[in-house]
């Protein structure tokens, strides 16, 4: 290593090992960008499509379905919020998912901390029964639910919903918080009720707070599940004044845009902004939650 | 794990337990428990003449002797084929906005959105898209692929794959999302070890990340598994309503055809009671094959 | 992030009590539990000084445009004549048109009047003991003036069920000017077989698509059959006799069809993108003027020749490749109005039922919504288009059969609509089409028992058709 030729030679390898992992990290790199790009497109393109289209008029339309609009009109938005029952749907889609969310939100809450926090006998079986009940198809559910609401006249009335959806979230929230409940140091806890903190103040000043990543993420996902939901919607709220956004849009506005493909886009882009727009909030929230919840 | 914390007698701690766990149950009860016995029974009996008889298998039989139950179980089969492709994508696309690559930010924003949008909304847009004329093909036809053009969704060779990409296209991002979160949660130092053994990004893949977020590809899994059985429905019902023929019926729609249009109750219990049947034994499977590599893992 | 926690807590609750609020009224006064919120309506008994109600539920603003209005109208014109009695019509969605009423049903509680899609899209109702048959109602004379053949779509077990509220006259509308430029004679369009699908070939060469239309949906496979299906039969009978198990659809009198369906896709009639579009939207490329021809129902093609100009629009009969007596049978079926089994005031209903026979009033019907009350005193003079002009000389001149409101259900959700799309993608032959309809058959009777038995009861007494 003290030849003069292997001096010269050791920084051209050097810098012929440097510029080839340069070039091929910058090719690699290039390839992630690529491929990046390429999903990213493929992503977006169903929201261009709806987004560019809902401002085209109808001819603009079948003159060409991808061309970006150059003189855009509001005309189909303004036809989709004339259209008669679209406040009611709106109405509808927030209440059903506030109420069905808060209320699954509640009892989990309440069903999690007895599965984490409390022992009494058959909890692991209790829990272990619950959690596969997610497996199940809603579908399963509907038929004898459907009769049944049939009978206690609680079809076309939106309790009905609300009670399966709180139903129908309830194991996935109370596997999630109570997966999050648990890792919840147990000296934080006796130390709260050495200071005299009854149970309730508890669950509320300790440990809700502390949770708030899994309660946040589980009351997103849960509420985009909600509003997004097309069959139990579909099967129980059946009059027109009765259903939900999704519902709507999807049954009726379709019919009645069968023909005018711009206006049916317009409809969409109204159900989507609403969800995207809570993502956008929600988003980092979001994030740290399924961190945290599948973190074991 | 949960300790006793309360001081008082433990008798009162289990009704406090239960007094929490009462709403529930009660809608556990009434939400799941009363439809499966409802179910059960009601596969078991028939409807003649306005008088509820007992039918014994009958319904059991129409329903296995039925076709399109089995073409609607197969479809499901082959919507199952996606998570595998769903989970290779996921962690592919989740490495590369790992790896902090310009603009990861954007990408990891990005690749989520499908998952928040309804399958309304992507089921109709993907059928205007996929028509004949529809822009996919116009696209096809402008690189020159002109023979690969076909009516994705009224080919009864094409539709229930066309059905599975839309599904992919919305589920990718819950993976991505999810196996980020994992990675974010993983050692630097495994990282480097690897590096330094020469490891290039594959192997770092291969070696390092799978296995450490190996309990969330299998949480992954089940979830998707159970979507392609489960949350399908919708998808048909806006973009092909089974059609062509019967070529992409899955075992919700043949349900739900069953009991609404058709008001055959009886059948359409027997084909739900057949595919719980069908779900327990997928769960049942699962958990064993997880038992048997955590074995192998010792 | 913890005040927004308390404050979406907040909300939950607020909501949950306005929820609890806002459903309680609805969940009261409403015995059956799907009516529209809007009624106020319900059926009572009379005491001196009440008005007797009557509540209609109907259908049709979305197959003849105007009949919305029409309805508003008309119960306006009875309540004003006929005091001591308050009507109510509200028109219904697709979706929960049948739904409702089943429940309401279920409840013996709703309707008195219900409209339904006619044959066995009414039948099941009759049989299920949710109508009451006009027959105990009106006098045969009366009855007599409604074409008998669309009285046959509801007449049952010796009574009649449904009557015909409008009909729907199913043809084929042609573009003349598209016809000419394809070398076609614009006032003769093809009337046998062979002639309709040379001139399928004679459009293709000019450029121009035959026939537009959409089978996404799968509607059409109901057209299809009811357009091809019967062309071998003698009588109503033959269909009912194969639906009762004693004749195979595999039988050439009832499969040949399936072949025929496979000369239109052999002869390119039909656009290339069938498949990707819903029935209304391939029908409308005949109204953007692209394609020669579409399948279309009366009122439409009457607005279409009012839209597009006499010149352009003309309607054709399906050509004829049968030798059955039903060879150039015509589908004009009828859409029903029905008494139901649980209206307090049959009597009145049916009243108002007559009303809507009465002269003015089928003129005004359609006057407003272009829609032809099936009914021999509807006059000629009243007619203002062409094409319904024909139409109505066309239900004088030759036998009526509608195919699709005689089969069961099943035969077209399972049959001419999962079949034909498999036919028309070139999945299955005409062959197998076939056979594979004989089984749906066979599966059906099997598993419905109580349908075989019903059908067993529809017979149509020859002298029906004098």
């Amino acid at each position: 290593m003290g030849n003069m030729t292997s001096d010269k030679i050791q920084p051209q390898s050097e810098f012929l090992l440097r510029l080839s992992s340069l070039l091929k990290r910058g090719s690699q790199a290039a390839i992630k960008q690529a491929v990046m790009i390429f999903l990213v497109t493929i992503i977006l393109f169903p929201l261009f499509f709806i987004f560019n289209n809902a401002l085209k008029t109808r001819d603009q339309y079948l003159a060409n379905q991808l061309a970006i609009s150059l003189s855009p009109t509001w005309e189909n938005f303004i036809k989709v919020f004339q259209y008669p029952n679209l406040l009611s749907w709106f109405t509808n889609s927030i209440i059903l998912t506030s109420v069905s969310v808060g209320l699954c939100t509640l009892i989990a809450i309440l069903a999690a901390y007895a599965f984490a926090n409390l022992e009494f006998p058959g909890r692991d079986i209790l829990f272990n029964l619950i959690t596969p009940l997610m497996v199940i198809p809603p579908i399963v559910m509907i038929i004898p639910l459907f009769v049944f609401f049939q009978k206690i006249k609680l079809i076309n009335n939106l309790g009905g919903p609300i009670l399966i959806y709180t139903g129908l979230m309830l194991p996935f929230t109370i596997y999630l918080l109570r997966n999050f409940f648990i890792t919840i140091p147990t000296e934080i806890r006796e130390a709260a009720l050495l200071d005299g903190c009854t149970s309730a103040q508890l669950v509320t000043k300790i440990i809700l707070p502390l949770s708030r990543p899994a309660l946040v993420t589980s009351m997103i996902v849960n509420a985009v599940w909600v509003w997004n939901e097309l069959l139990i919607a579909l099967v129980f709220l059946q009059t027109e004044e009765q259903r939900t956004l999704i519902v709507g849009i999807a049954a009726s506005l379709q019919k009645r845009f069968n023909l005018d493909i711009p206006s049916l886009m317009a409809g969409l882009a109204v159900t989507t902004i609403p969800m995207i727009i809570l993502y956008v909030i929600g988003q980092n929230a979001l994030v740290r939650g399924l961190v945290a919840g599948f973190e074991k | 794990m949960g300790q006793i914390l309360s001081k008082k007698k433990p008798v009162r701690s289990w009704l406090l337990a239960y007094l929490y766990l009462s709403p529930a149950i009660l809608f556990i009860l009434v939400i799941f428990v009363y439809p499966v016995f409802d179910l059960a029974w009601r596969s078991f009996t028939k409807v003649r003449d306005g008088i509820t008889q007992w039918a014994g298998f009958e319904a059991y039989r129409a329903t296995v002797s039925d076709p399109i139950f089995w073409q609607s179980l197969s479809n499901n089969l082959r919507l199952f084929i996606a998570v595998p492709i769903l989970v290779v994508l996921s962690l592919i696309i989740a490495s590369i906005i790992f790896e902090r690559i310009h603009g990861w930010r954007v990408y990891r924003t990005i690749v989520f959105i499908p998952y928040v949008l309804a399958i309304p909304v992507v089921g109709i847009v993907f059928s205007y898209v996929l028509q004949l004329h529809g822009v996919f093909n116009t696209l096809l036809t402008s690189l020159g692929l002109k023979n690969l053009t076909t009516d994705w969704l009224g080919n009864t060779h094409t539709a229930i794959w066309a059905i599975m990409f839309i599904v992919i296209w919305k589920e990718l991002g819950f993976g991505v999302v999810l196996f980020l979160a994992r990675m974010s949660s993983i050692s630097e130092e495994l990282f480097d070890a690897a590096k330094l053994d020469g490891a290039n990004w594959f192997d770092q893949l291969w070696n390092v990340t799978i296995p450490q977020i190996a309990t969330v590809i299998e949480f992954y899994v089940i979830i998707e598994l159970i979507t392609m059985l489960s949350w399908v429905f919708a998808y048909v019902l806006v973009m092909t309503k089974g059609g062509p023929g019967s070529s992409t019926w899955v075992m919700e729609y043949f349900i739900y055809q069953k009991a609404f249009p058709y008001s055959q109750m009886q059948i359409a219990s027997a084909g739900a009671i057949l595919i719980l049947v069908f779900a327990s034994i997928l769960m049942f499977l699962q958990a064993r094959v997880r038992r048997r590599v955590e074995v192998m893992n010792g | 992030m913890k005040s927004l926690q308390r404050i979406f807590g907040l909300a939950v609750v607020l909501v949950l009590i306005l929820t609890a609020c806002a459903t309680q009224p609805s969940a009261a006064p409403t015995a059956g539990a799907s009516q529209p919120q809007a009624q106020p309506a319900q059926t009572q008994t009379t005491s001196a000084g009440e008005k007797t109600k009557l509540l209609i539920w109907y259908w049709g603003e979305q197959e003849a445009p105007g009949m919305k209005s029409f309805m508003e109208k008309a119960v306006q014109v009875y309540n004003q004549e006929n005091p001591n009695i308050s009507v109510d019509a509200v028109l219904q969605e697709s979706d929960s048109l049948y739904t409702a009423f089943r429940a309401a049903a279920a409840a013996k509680s709703g309707p008195d009047i219900q409209y339904l899609w006619g044959g066995t899209q009414a039948l099941p109702d009759a049989w299920m003991g949710n109508l009451a048959p006009i027959s105990d109602y009106w006098t045969q004379d009366e009855l007599n003036h409604i074409p008998a053949g669309q009285r046959a779509e509801t007449y049952w077990d010796g009574k009649q069920w449904g009557v015909p509220f409008y009909q729907i006259g199913t043809f084929w509308a042609y573009n003349k000017k598209l016809f000419a430029k394809a070398g076609l004679d614009p006032e003769n369009p093809p009337v046998k077989w062979d002639d309709w699908m040379a001139a399928c070939d004679k459009l293709n060469a000019a450029g121009i698509t035959p026939i537009g239309t959409g089978f996404k949906d799968g509607w059409l496979g109901g057209w299809m059959v009811s357009y091809l299906g019967q062309q071998n039969l003698n009588s109503i009978d033959d269909l009912l006799a194969a639906i009762r198990g004693e004749k195979s659809l595999t039988e050439p009198m009832y499969a040949e069809w399936w072949s025929r369906w496979k000369d239109m896709i052999d002869h390119k009639c039909f656009n290339d993108d069938i498949m990707s579009l819903d029935l209304y939207q391939g029908q409308d490329l005949f109204g953007q003027q692209k394609v020669a021809m579409t399948n279309h129902v009366e009122p439409y093609i009457a607005i279409l020749e009012r839209k597009l100009g006499a010149d352009t629009v003309g309607v054709m009969r399906t050509p004829v490749y049968g030798t059955g007596k039903l060879a150039n049978s015509v589908g004009i079926p009828a859409q029903i109005l029905a008494i139901t089994s649980f209206s307090q005031h049959k009597k009145e209903a049916a009243d108002f039922l007559r009303f809507l026979h009465r002269d003015d009033i089928m003129k005004m019907m359609y006057d407003m919504a272009g829609a032809i009350t099936p009914d021999d005193r509807f006059k000629q003079e009243w007619l203002n288009v062409n094409s319904d002009k024909m139409i109505m000389q066309w239900r004088s001149e030759y036998p009526l059969f509608w195919y699709q409101y005689y089969y069961p259900p099943v035969w077209e959700t399972e049959g001419s609509i999962a079949l034909g799309q498999l036919l028309a993608t070139g999945d299955i032959t005409p062959q197998e089409a076939a056979t594979r309809w004989q089984a749906v058959a066979v599966k059906n009777r099997q598993d419905n028992p109580s349908e075989l038995d019903a059908y067993k009861k529809w017979i149509l007494p020859p002298d029906m058709f004098k």
